[in-house]
């Protein structure tokens, strides 16, 4: 029992909102951590500031008799910070690309309660780039895929994707099978 | 009676903030189980949901430790 509900944190068959039937996840990709990672230096950094600032100010507390209304203060800064630093985690999160073996879904989260899902049909698909660009991006193998669909139609953009080379050859493989299938 | 009313505001203001703390929470909660996808989602609610109970208890605890008047009273002296 115990067992079956400690599962869903070991293994997942990645079911989304909207799966067709017979629909199977090939891919799924987020951005490279490194922006994530950025993020959460930037919170440990507020997560610090009340260590320094008690150093700094314990005479004041303690001769005032302020010190439980600093830990009460502190206490609900870190609510703020925990809060904070969880939602930039969230949008991280479900900011995803889900390769199936049927389509390609864009899912991006900009806030709470605004989100925008494109899907491509593997059909449709003519062309794949991919583009690596700067210091950081070629050293930590990351970058731009961009798919090209037919006509004038807009370009699908997976953006700073870790390995995109290994997403393009995945793409084009389920292209080539579905060409074959017909 | 001036010091029963700080109290009062000073609680008010207390439990809103929670309320909204928690509504917060509770859409985090929420999106990254209706849209998460993968087992990443998974654990981040399992951290976020443990992290912010403990944060809430021990925000409750210092709050019923604070003597509201007493501060009140030493900011306006």
């Amino acid at each position: 029992m115990i067992k079956s509900i400690f599962s869903v944190f070991r293994e997942s068959t990645n079911s989304f909102d909207g799966e067709e039937d017979g629909e199977k996840v090939i891919l799924l990709l987020r951005r490279h951590p490194f922006f994530i990672i950025v993020k959460m230096f930037f919170y440990i950094i507020l997560f610090l500031a009340p260590f320094f600032l008690g150093f700094l100010f314990y005479p004041v507390l303690i001769s005032n008799n302020l010190l439980i209304l600093f830990f009460f203060v502190v206490s609900l800064w870190y609510s703020f910070v925990w809060a904070s630093a969880f939602y930039s985690l969230t949008m991280y999160t479900l900011d995803v690309w889900i390769v199936t073996n049927k389509r390609i879904i864009d899912s991006t989260q900009h806030g709470f309660f605004n989100r925008t899902v494109s899907e491509l049909h593997i059909a449709r698909i003519q062309d794949t780039s991919v583009q690596t660009k700067g210091v950081i991006q070629t050293f930590l193998h990351f970058g731009d895929l961009q798919v090209q669909t037919a006509g004038t139609e807009e370009k699908f953009k997976f953006l700073q994707i870790p390995n995109p080379e290994r997403a393009k050859d995945e793409i084009m493989k389920l292209v080539s099978n579905h060409s074959n299938s017909l | 009676m001036d010091t029963v009313s700080i109290e009062f505001i000073f609680l008010t203001l207390f439990f809103l903030g929670l309320f909204f703390y928690w509504v917060f929470n509770f859409t985090i909660i929420y999106h990254l189980i209706r849209f998460g996808i993968g087992i990443q989602p998974k654990k981040f609610v399992a951290v976020f949901l443990f992290g912010s109970v403990a944060l809430f208890f021990v925000t409750i605890f210092i709050f019923a430790n604070i003597d509201v008047g007493g501060i009140f009273n030493l900011i306006l002296q």
